[in-house]
């Protein structure tokens, strides 16, 4: 069964469209929700980065463990703001792509917020210190931060976008896994396999698998850098 | 002339550990001012202070007359730092010579053209493009001097720059630094523990002590009449003899040494004191030489206890009933027969012997044996 589920899979990725439409909402959702997580993420996390100011050790507790928050509990909450009977109810936002991304918003900022507040915190002082020394403002100070800690800010992103597209549970809570409209590649792969159907599982499985191979290897190779320079 | 910068009641910790507690700095227009002090002492803390890269928990630093916010950008334009270790940023020799100019939003080719200026000072000419990161420690720190004056800034921090290069390298900067510094005609802040730079660069010397200014005045003026026990040890002072002022003869104190023996100073000191005197101030001279004209009263017997070779100069330890250290050139030793043993004449004139009140000011004790490791190392 295996074999033949394997081979059908292939067939599935070389030639079916229905497959590739959702790996493709996939790609733009989840590619949505790292992109915002970035724009909110990573300048939020070069100020606290790069200031020490009372109440940083918490706040910096709080972001930590906001980068192990339980996707399905993140569902729940959004659930509950966008259902019809809840505060946001009125913006009709439930079993849509966009309330997808607002779930996946809320799963990838803390990580690429934590990630970038570490990578902007081990920037040495004297680089900042130097820079201010020969003329930087404020945000030309924040750019040789970004600049040091630049590898650290691409592995921000890169770590957000492998947690979110992995994500099954907040999606399938606030998408709804509509075929067509909101179905993703792990609500998917839980359907089909519901349904005894293990090829077009395999097929995305196989895309999920290599997303996180190449995320994987792009985040060892930049780490790998940061030590050599 | 006047004043440039003015420093008053700066106080600052780390952690709650006092650092700098400096009362008032004034450093004028145009003059380089070094600031010497043991490893420690707050030096740095200070520089950044001043430069305005770092908020002091209170005080004011006041420039040209008017109290700057920390941080005032337009001010700290038109200053710049060389720090001890210097932060080389990403990039070619070029963009970080580039870097101060790119700040200022200057105009591409005015930066092109004071950058070249600037790379040829520092004989950088040749390694324009290459990866700034991958310098020697001394061409590293030649493109760091040399970022910063590209600015033309009107105030040079230099912190310890010369600290971490071995003696070529620094002999080197150094003899760039001086030859620029001439050039930009800029007032220049020298942070420095070697007190050789410091005479040879400052035109006034402050010593600080534990986030304190122990002594500041003009370079010769410090390095002749230390102020106390702790300066005179961190100024080189290799004699420091305890004693009290007795009497007056020719306008001057006489002391007498706790160990025996009177010491005629032109100081004006009473009570108990130190009299501290350099080692290269005392001469020797064969027993019974005829007196010479203008000769010192204070002459004494003594009997050589130690002989030790140190490059040019040896360094004698003399048994005078008191315990001096003397130099003398080696031919000079060999000539008069200086070996552990022999008797000779042991001469220093009034005006070599300083006096400093006996009595160290609060928490300066242990400080003192720190400062000595220090002139010791940089003498060595």
């Amino acid at each position: 069964m295996l074999r033949e589920s394997v081979s059908e899979a292939v067939r599935l990725l070389l030639t079916d469209a229905e497959v590739w439409s959702i790996i493709l909402r996939s790609l733009l959702v989840s590619g949505t929700a790292v992109l915002m997580a970035g724009l909110v993420g990573i300048p939020l996390g070069v100020v606290i980065g790069m200031h020490r100011f009372r109440g940083r050790g918490p706040l910096v507790s709080v972001i930590n463990t906001g980068m192990a928050l339980p996707p399905v509990v993140v569902g729940l909450v959004v659930f509950m703001l966008l259902s019809r009977s809840g505060p946001l109810g009125s913006l009709g936002l439930l079993y849509s792509k966009q309330a997808m991304v607002v779930a996946q918003l809320v799963l990838a900022v803390p990580l690429v917020l934590g990630i970038t507040v570490s990578g902007v915190s081990s920037v040495p002082r004297e680089a900042l210190t130097q820079a201010r020394s020969l003329g930087a403002s404020w945000l030309q100070t924040a750019l040789v931060a970004v600049s040091e800690a630049r590898v650290l800010l691409l592995v921000a992103i890169v770590a957000g976008m492998g947690r979110v597209i992995a994500e099954v549970g907040a999606v399938m809570m606030v998408g709804g896994n509509i075929t067509g409209e909101t179905q993703v590649m792990t609500t998917a792969i839980m359907e089909e396999v519901r349904k005894g159907n293990f090829a077009p599982a395999l097929a995305l499985g196989i895309i999920l698998l290599t997303i996180a191979f190449a995320a994987n290897g792009l985040m060892a190779r930049l780490e790998q850098r940061t030590i050599d320079t | 002339m006047g004043v440039l910068i003015k420093a008053s009641q700066i106080r600052h910790a780390y952690d709650g550990r006092s650092v700098l507690n400096i009362e008032d700095l004034e450093v004028m227009r145009g003059e380089t001012l070094c600031l010497l002090g043991p490893n420690g002492a707050g030096k740095s803390t200070l520089v950044r202070i001043l430069n305005l890269v770092e908020a002091p928990d209170s005080g004011s630093v006041l420039f040209e007359g008017k109290p700057v916010k920390p941080g005032c950008l337009s001010t700290r334009r038109r200053m710049a730092g060389v720090f001890q270790h210097p932060h080389i940023f990403r990039g070619s020799v070029r963009d970080n010579v580039a870097y101060g100019l790119k700040l200022r939003r200057l105009p591409r080719r005015e930066v092109a053209a004071l950058t070249d200026d600037a790379l040829e000072q520092l004989a950088l000419e040749g390694l324009g493009h290459r990866d700034a990161r991958r310098l020697s420690r001394g061409e590293a720190q030649r493109v760091a001097l040399a970022r910063a004056v590209v600015v033309r800034p009107e105030v040079l921090f230099l912190d310890e720059p010369a600290g971490n290069l071995d003696a070529a390298a620094r002999r080197r900067f150094l003899d760039d630094l001086r030859r620029i510094v001439r050039r930009l005609d800029t007032t220049v802040i020298h942070v420095t523990h070697s007190l050789d730079e410091a005479l040879s660069t400052g035109d006034r010397i402050a010593i600080i002590k534990d986030g304190a200014i122990r002594q500041a005045g003009p370079a010769r003026q410090v390095y002749n009449s230390p102020a106390d026990i702790f300066t005179a040890r961190f100024l080189g002072y290799e004699n420091i003899l305890p004693g009290t002022v007795v009497g007056e003869a020719a306008g001057g104190a006489v002391v007498e040494l706790a160990d025996g023996g009177r010491v005629y100073t032109r100081s004006r000191m009473r009570g108990d004191v130190n009299v501290c005197i350099r080692a290269e101030e005392v001469t020797l001279h064969p027993p019974g030489e005829a007196e010479q004209v203008a000769a010192t009263a204070n002459r004494f017997p003594g009997i050589i206890w130690t002989v030790e070779p140190s490059g040019s100069a040896h360094s004698l330890v003399l048994d005078c009933g008191f315990e001096l250290v003397a130099t003398a050139t080696r031919p000079y030793v060999q000539e008069l027969g200086l070996v552990p043993g022999a008797e000779v004449e042991v001469r220093f004139d009034e005006a070599a012997a300083q006096l400093v009140p006996a009595r160290v000011p609060r928490g300066q004790a242990g400080a003192a044996a720190c400062g000595e490791g220090e002139t010791v190392r940089e003498r060595a």
